[in-house]
C-alpha cells in the first residue's frame, strides 16, 4: 500500500517532468499527457481511499533526508481518513479541471508550460496533504505557494498579472513566517516533526507553548487560506487563467489552511484559546468577505470573495472543534466552487475575456447548459436542500451553536443569507434579463471537452452532500470517517432542535434568493435597488469600495516600506555600497576581496612566488621547531 | 623474491578496461575522417560507461596487487565512480563543442582517457612513487588539454601558467618523496606509518617537513591556498569542457590521495597536520569567496568558487574523523552535478572562439532559455548551499563532522564563508532574472548532448539533494581507514 | 657510514637555484631549464639516499623521475612553440592577460 501511495503522489510529478522537458515536442499533446497522469493518480487514489474507509492507516517513512543524532527529517506519507479525503478531493477535482483546461487553454502560447506548472502544483498539493510530518507538509506548503505565484503571473506580459503574482507571494510569505515559527517550536519542544510523535507527546507540553504553536501555525493558514487580514491577495489572484483560479484559488490550495488545522487537531484541542481565535477569524472573514461580494460586478472577483467567505465557514467548523464539519464543507465547496469558477470561465471564454456582468445579461439563451450548471452550483452554495452545500453548511452552523458559540452562529446565518443573495444576483445579472452584450460579440455554448467536467462536477455538487451528510442509523458517515483521525475536540454544551436549525438556515438561503429576485428580475427592480442604495448609502459605499482595505494597507505598510527602501536602503545603502561594488554582504568582505584580488597579478612569476613562499613558511615553521 | 601472477591484475581491472577503449580510439582514429571525429567521442563515452558498470559491479571488493603498490578498496571504487561520471558528462559537453571550435582531433579523447586512467591509479595506491607517476601522467595530459585550442591567446596563456606552476609544484613533491624514502627506506605509506609511530622526535620532524613538501604537490592539485593561483586563470582560459573536467576529476583523485597520505601515512602526527590544515582551509575558503565577489567572468567566478569549495572539503578532512572523510567523498560526488552543470550552462551561451563567458551575458536568460535558466538557478542554489539541493546536504555533513571534532571556530568561519558566497551566486540568478532583457548576440549553442549534460546536472543536483540517503551511506561506509 | 650531508647540500642548493630561476627569469626556456634543474636535483636526492642507505630502489625511482621530467619538457617545448606562434615572444610576463 505504501508504494501505491507513493506512486499516486509521484504521478503528477512525472507528468510535470515530461511536459517540462519535452514541452517543445509535446505541444499539442501536453494537455492530454498532463491529464493522463492526473487520471492515473486519481485511479490509484480510489483503492487507497477504500482502504482508508475500511479503517486502515498507512504511515510510512520512505527515507530519512537528514539524520542528525536523534533528530531525523523523514520523507514519509500518511494515509488516514483525513488525508484520504483530501486525496480524493484533490485528485478528482484536479483531474476534472485538467480536462477542462485542455479545452480552455487550447491555442494559448505556452500550453505545455501551463500543464507543467499545473501538474507540479498537484504534486506539491499531494505532498502537503499526504505528508506524515510537518516538514514534508511544509515543502508541499511552499511548493503550492510557488506554483500559485507562477500561475497567477502566467500571463506575465500583463502587468496586472505580474503584480498580482507578486502580491500573492509577498502576502502569503508573511503567513509562512508564522508556519515556520510554528514548526521550529515543534522541533524545539517535541524533538520530532512526525505527526504521530508530536501528537503523542502533545499533552506533556505546557498549554502556553501549545497555544503559541497553534497560533503560529494558524498565521500560516491565514496567509494561505486568505483569511482576514491577509486575504487581499486572493481577489487579485483572479488575474490568472480560470482553471488556475478554480483549482488553486477555490478548490484546493486555499483550503490547505483548513486541512492543516484539522490535521493538527490534537494540538488545537489542547488550546481552547487557539481554537477560539481560529473560529473568530473565520466568522469575521465569512461576514466581511460576503459584504464585499454584494456589490461587485466582476464575475471572478465575486467568486473570489465568496471563496474567502466560505473558507471562513470552514475555519468556523475547525475552530469550534468540530473538525469533520470543516472538512465536510471543504469537500462540498471544492465541488461547487470549482464548478462555479469553471462555468464563469466558460462564460468568459464565450465573451472573449470579458468579466464585467454589466456587459452580459440574457446569456441563458446563448449558453443554456452553462446556465443550468451554474444555477445548480449557486443553489448548492446558497444552502438549498438537498444540494451538497446545504448539508455541510448546516452542520457547521448547528455544531457552532451546540458547542457554545451563539454569536458565531448568528454571523454564519447572516452570511448564509448574503451568500444566497450575491450568488443569485450574479446569476440574474448574467443569465437573465435583457442582453447587454456589446455589438460584435457572439457568445456561444462551451465545447464538450469543457462541458463534460462541468456536468460531472454538477452531479457531484448535487449528490455528494446527501450521500455523506445524511444521518443514517444515528450517525453521519462523514462525521464518523473524519472523526477516526480528528475527533471532536470539545463536548457539546447546548442541545437545540436540529429541525429548527435546519429550517432557519433554509429560510436564510431562500430569503437571499428571493431578495435577489426582487432586486433584479421584476419590472420595478431598478427603483427598488436605487431605493435600497440610497437608504443605506454609507454602507453601500463601504461595500462597493471593499472597505478600503487595499488603500489602508497601502497607507500603513506599503508606503512606509517604500519610503524606507527608497530613502534609506536605496539612496544610502544601495548607491553607496553597490556602486562601491557590493551590497548586502557588506563593505568589509567586498573591500577585503578587492585588496586580496590584487594578489592575483596574472604574472606567472608571482604565482610561483606564492607557492614557494607557502612552502618556505610552512617548512620553516617546522624546521624552527626542530632547532 | 617477489613474484607476480594474474591475481595481481584484479585491482587494475577498471584501468585495463578503460585502457582498452583508449587504445581502440588511438588505433581507429587515423581511419576516421576529420568531419566524423565525433565517433571517437562516442567510443570514449561507451568506454567510460562500460568502465562505470565494471566499477559498480566490482564495488565492495578489496584487492591488492603488485606487491601492495595498487589497491582497490571501497574508497577508490567510490572515487572511480566520481571520476567516470565526471568524464562522462565532460565528454557529453565536448562532443559538439570541439567541432565548433575546430579542435576535433582524435587525440583529444585519447588524452582525456589517459588522464582519467592516471587519476584512477592516483586514487588507488598507498605507494608514493606510484602516486607521483600517476599525478605526473595526469598533469601532463591536463597541460595538453588546456592548450588544445592552439590559436587561443587565453588558452595558451593558461597552459603556460598551468605547466610552469604544475612542474614547479611537482618538483617539491619529488623532493618530499625522496626525503621520505631516505628517512624510512620505503615509499609505501602503510610501512611509513608503522615506522613513524616509533620514530624519535628528529625523525618525526624531518618526516613532517617532507610530508609538507608532498602536501605542496597535492595542495596544488586541489587548489588550496597558497598553491591556488593557477586555478582561475586556467579555468578561464581552457576550453569549457576541460575547465569543467579539471574542476572535479583531478580534485577528486587528489583529495582521495591526500586522505590516504594524511590519514594513513601521517596518522602518527595527526595533531600537527590538523593544525596546518585548519589554517589552510580557512585561508582557502576566504580567498576563494572574497575574490569571487568581484568577478565578471562566469568561468573565472567558478574558478574562484572551486577554490572556496576545496576549502570546504578541507574542513571535512580537518575534522579528522570518518564522518568528515565520508562527507568529503559525498561532497565531491554532489560537486560533479552542480559544477559540471554550471560549466555546461557557461558553454551553452558561449560564443565561438571566445574562451571566457561574461556573467552579463546571462542577462534575461531566465526568460529566453527557461530550461537552462532554471537549471542554472538550481546549480547556483546548490553551490551556495541552499536546501533541498545536494550542495546543502554536502555542506551540512562537512560542517557537522567538524562540529563532531569540536572545531567550532572552523565551522563558524565556514558558515560565514557560505554567507559571503551566497552573494555572488545569487548575483548570477539576479542577472538571469531581474536585469532586463537578453542580449541579442547571446544565442544558445544547439547541442543535444550539451543539453543532456545540463539536464543530468540539474536532475542530479536535486535528486541527491532530496534523497541523499543511499549515496551518502555508500560514501560514509567507503572510508575504511 | 660516510657523511651524506654534503651531498644532500649540493642537491638542495641545486633545487634552490632552480626555484629562484623559476621565480625571477622571464624567458620561458630559462624557466623550463630551471624546472629541469629542480626536478633533477630532487632525483639526485633519491640517488644519494639510495646510495647511502644501501638499497637500489631509489636509483630506480630516479629513472622514473627522469622519464617524467623528459616528457614534461617535451610538453613544455610544445607550449613554447604555441606561445611563440600566438604572440611572437616567449617572455612569460607578456602572457598576463588573465588576472584579478
Amino acid at each position: 500500500m505504501e508504494w501505491l501511495l507513493l506512486l499516486c503522489v509521484l504521478s503528477p510529478a512525472v507528468g510535470c517532468i515530461i511536459n517540462g522537458l519535452f514541452g517543445r515536442w509535446t505541444y499539442r499533446a501536453a494537455g492530454v499527457i498532463g491529464s493522463t497522469f492526473l487520471g492515473i493518480s486519481f485511479a490509484l487514489a480510489v483503492p487507497l481511499i477504500i482502504y482508508a474507509i475500511q479503517g486502515h492507516v498507512v504511515d510510512y517513512s520512505y527515507y530519512h533526508w537528514i539524520v542528525s543524532g536523534k533528530f531525523t527529517v523523514p520523507f514519509g506519507l500518511r494515509l488516514d481518513s483525513l488525508s484520504a479525503m483530501m486525496l480524493g478531493v484533490v485528485t478528482f477535482v484536479s483531474f476534472m479541471i485538467h480536462i477542462y483546461a485542455i479545452g480552455y487553454m487550447g491555442g494559448h502560447k505556452g500550453y505545455a508550460r501551463f500543464f507543467t506548472y499545473l501538474n507540479l502544483f498537484v504534486f506539491a498539493m499531494l505532498l502537503l496533504c499526504m505528508g506524515n510530518n510537518y516538514l514534508t507538509m511544509f515543502i508541499g506548503w511552499e511548493g503550492v505557494g510557488f506554483c500559485s505565484y507562477i500561475l497567477i503571473g502566467y500571463y506575465y506580459e500583463k502587468k496586472t498579472a505580474a503584480d498580482a503574482g507578486r502580491k500573492a507571494f509577498v502576502t502569503t510569505r508573511i503567513g509562512d513566517i508564522g508556519f515556520i515559527v510554528g514548526v521550529l517550536f515543534i522541533i524545539l519542544y517535541f524533538g520530532s516533526v512526525k505527526f504521530t510523535d508530536v501528537f503523542a507527546q502533545a499533552h506533556m507540553i505546557s498549554p502556553a507553548i501549545i497555544t503559541i504553536i497553534t497560533l503560529a501555525l494558524f498565521l500560516g493558514a491565514i496567509g494561505k487560506s486568505a483569511q482576514f487580514p491577509l486575504y487581499v491577495w486572493l481577489p487579485d489572484a483572479m488575474e490568472g487563467p480560470t482553471p488556475v483560479s478554480a483549482l488553486i484559488h477555490a478548490a484546493t490550495m486555499v483550503t490547505a489552511g483548513v486541512y492543516m488545522v484539522a490535521r493538527s487537531a490534537p494540538l488545537y484541542a489542547l488550546s481552547p484559546t487557539g481554537s477560539l481565535v481560529v473560529a473568530s477569524v473565520g466568522a469575521f472573514t465569512a461576514l466581511f468577505a460576503a459584504t464585499m461580494a454584494l456589490t461587485h460586478f466582476d464575475l471572478k472577483r465575486i467568486l473570489a470573495y465568496s471563496t474567502i467567505s466560505q473558507i471562513g465557514y470552514m475555519m468556523i467548523g475547525v475552530g469550534v472543534g468540530a473538525y469533520w464539519t470543516g472538512m465536510f464543507h471543504l469537500m462540498t465547496h471544492a465541488f461547487f466552487k470549482a464548478l462555479l469558477f469553471l462555468s464563469a470561465g466558460a462564460v468568459m471564454h464565450a465573451m472573449h475575456g470579458v468579466l464585467d456582468m454589466r456587459l452580459m445579461g440574457g446569456l441563458r439563451h446563448k449558453m443554456p447548459q452553462v446556465c443550468i450548471v451554474m444555477i445548480i452550483a449557486s443553489l448548492a452554495i446558497a444552502g438549498i436542500p438537498p444540494l451538497s452545500g446545504f448539508f455541510s453548511k448546516d452542520v457547521i452552523l448547528s455544531e457552532a451553536l451546540m458547542l457554545g458559540h451563539p454569536i458565531i452562529w448568528l454571523v454564519g446565518v447572516v452570511t448564509a443569507f448574503m451568500t444566497a443573495f450575491y450568488m443569485f444576483r450574479m446569476i440574474f445579472f448574467t443569465f437573465f434579463g435583457e442582453s447587454r452584450v456589446p455589438e460584435g460579440m457572439h457568445p456561444h455554448e462551451a465545447p464538450s471537452v469543457m462541458l463534460v467536467p462541468l456536468w460531472v462536477l454538477a452531479v457531484g455538487s448535487i449528490v455528494i452532500g446527501g450521500i455523506l451528510g445524511v444521518k443514517v442509523h444515528g450517525h453521519i458517515s462523514i462525521e464518523h470517517f473524519i472523526s477516526l483521525t480528528s475527533p471532536n475536540a470539545f463536548p457539546i454544551v447546548h442541545k437545540y432542535s436540529e429541525t429548527l436549525l435546519i429550517i432557519i438556515s433554509i429560510i436564510a438561503g431562500v430569503l437571499g434568493i428571493a431578495v435577489a429576485w426582487l432586486a433584479y428580475i421584476p419590472k420595478g427592480a431598478f427603483s427598488f435597488r436605487s431605493f435600497v442604495v440610497r437608504t443605506f448609502h454609507p454602507l453601500y459605499r463601504c461595500f462597493f469600495n471593499l472597505w478600503w482595505v487595499d488603500e489602508i494597507y497601502n497607507f500603513l505598510f506599503c508606503r512606509p516600506f517604500w519610503h524606507v527602501s527608497e530613502r534609506f536602503l536605496w539612496k544610502a545603502v544601495d548607491v553607496k555600497v553597490i556602486d562601491a561594488g557590493v551590497d548586502d554582504v557588506g563593505r568589509v568582505a567586498g573591500l577585503t576581496g578587492r585588496a586580496v584580488r590584487i594578489l592575483q597579478t596574472g604574472f606567472i612569476n608571482n604565482y610561483a612566488c606564492w607557492v614557494s613562499a607557502g612552502a618556505l613558511i610552512i617548512c620553516g615553521w617546522y624546521l624552527l621547531k626542530i632547532m | 623474491m617477489i613474484s607476480y601472477s594474474l591475481v595481481d591484475f584484479r585491482p587494475i581491472i577498471p584501468e585495463l578496461v578503460l585502457l582498452f577503449f583508449t587504445f581502440f580510439i588511438l588505433f581507429i582514429d587515423f581511419a576516421i575522417p576529420k568531419a566524423k571525429k565525433k565517433i571517437n567521442g562516442f567510443i570514449a563515452l561507451i568506454g567510460v560507461a562500460v568502465t562505470l558498470v565494471v566499477v559498480l559491479s566490482l564495488y565492495g571488493s578489496s584487492w591488492t596487487g603488485f606487491n601492495n603498490m595498487i589497491i582497490f578498496d571501497k574508497a577508490s571504487g567510490f572515487v572511480n565512480i566520481i571520476l567516470l561520471l565526471t568524464a562522462f558528462v565532460a565528454i557529453l559537453m565536448s562532443l559538439d563543442f570541439i567541432k565548433r571550435e575546430g579542435i576535433n582531433f582524435g587525440e583529444y579523447y585519447v588524452i582525456l582517457l589517459f588522464s582519467l586512467i592516471a587519476m584512477q591509479v592516483f586514487c588507488s595506491t598507498y605507494n608514493l612513487i606510484v602516486m607521483f607517476l600517476a599525478v605526473e601522467t595526469l598533469s601532463i595530459s591536463m597541460y595538453i588539454l588546456t592548450a588544445i585550442k592552439r590559436d587561443g591567446l587565453r588558452s595558451i596563456e593558461a597552459a603556460m601558467k598551468y605547466f610552469i606552476l604544475g612542474s614547479f609544484a611537482s618538483s617539491f613533491l619529488v623532493l618530499g618523496i625522496a626525503l621520505i624514502y631516505g628517512l624510512f627506506g620505503t615509499v609505501d605509506l602503510l610501512r611509513v606509518k608503522e615506522l613513524l609511530t616509533g620514530a624519535d622526535s628528529l625523525h618525526t620532524w624531518i618526516a613532517l617537513v617532507s610530508f609538507v613538501l608532498i602536501l605542496i604537490g597535492f595542495g596544488f592539485k586541489i587548489a588550496a591556498f597558497p598553491f591556488h593561483a593557477w586555478t582561475p586563470d586556467v579555468y578561464e582560459g581552457a576550453i569549457t569542457p576541460m575547465s569543467a573536467f579539471m574542476s572535479i576529476a583531478p580534485k577528486a583523485a587528489s583529495f582521495m590521495a591526500l586522505m590516504r597520505l594524511l590519514v594513513v601515512g601521517m596518522f602518527p602526527i595527526q595533531v600537527e597536520w590538523v593544525k596546518l590544515l585548519w589554517i589552510i582551509a580557512v585561508f582557502t575558503m576566504f580567498f576563494g569567496n572574497l575574490v569571487a565577489l568581484w568577478q565578471k567572468d562566469l568561468k573565472r567566478l567558478l574558478g574562484y568558487s572551486s577554490i572556496a569549495h576545496a576549502g570546504y572539503m578541507l574542513v571535512g578532512i580537518t575534522a579528522a574523523n570518518s564522518l568528515g572523510y565520508g562527507a568529503v567523498l559525498f561532497y565531491l560526488f554532489g560537486y560533479i552535478f552542480m559544477n559540471l552543470g554550471a560549466f555546461s550552462v557557461a558553454e551553452y551561451i558561449s560564443k565561438k572562439n571566445v574562451e571566457g563567458c561574461l556573467i552579463d551575458d546571462l542577462r534575461g536568460m531566465g526568460y529566453k532559455y527557461p530550461l537552462a535558466g532554471a537549471a542554472m538557478l538550481v546549480f547556483m542554489f546548490s553551490l551556495s548551499g541552499v536546501p533541498p539541493t545536494v550542495g546543502f546536504i554536502g555542506k551540512y555533513y562537512l560542517f557537522s563532522a567538524a562540529v563532531k571534532s569540536h572545531l567550532y571556530w572552523l565551522v563558524i568561519l565556514g558558515v560565514i564563508n557560505s554567507a559571503i558566497s551566497a552573494y555572488f551566486y545569487l548575483n548570477v540568478i539576479v542577472t538571469m532574472y531581474m536585469k532586463g532583457g537578453a542580449k541579442e548576440e547571446v544565442v544558445s549553442f544547439p547541442s543535444p548532448y550539451l543539453r543532456a549534460a545540463i539536464v543530468i546536472g540539474a536532475v542530479g543536483t536535486i535528486i541527491f539533494g532530496v534523497a541523499p540517503g543511499s549515496v551518502l551511506n555508500v560514501a560514509l561506509s567507503s572510508i575504511v581507514f | 657510514m660516510e657523511n651524506y650531508v654534503p651531498f644532500l647540500m649540493v642537491a638542495f642548493i641545486l633545487f634552490a637555484i632552480g626555484a629562484i630561476g623559476v621565480l625571477v627569469r622571464r624567458n620561458f626556456f630559462v624557466v623550463l631549464m630551471s624546472l629541469e634543474i629542480m626536478i633533477n636535483s630532487a632525483g639526485l636526492v633519491f640517488v644519494i639516499l639510495s646510495y647511502f642507505s644501501g638499497t637500489v630502489s631509489g636509483q630506480v625511482f630516479f629513472i622514473f623521475v627522469a622519464a617524467v621530467a623528459a616528457s614534461e619538457t617535451a610538453v613544455g617545448l610544445a607550449i613554447a612553440v604555441l606561445m611563440y606562434r600566438v604572440r611572437h615572444t616567449v617572455d612569460v610576463t607578456e602572457f598576463s592577460m588573465m588576472k584579478r
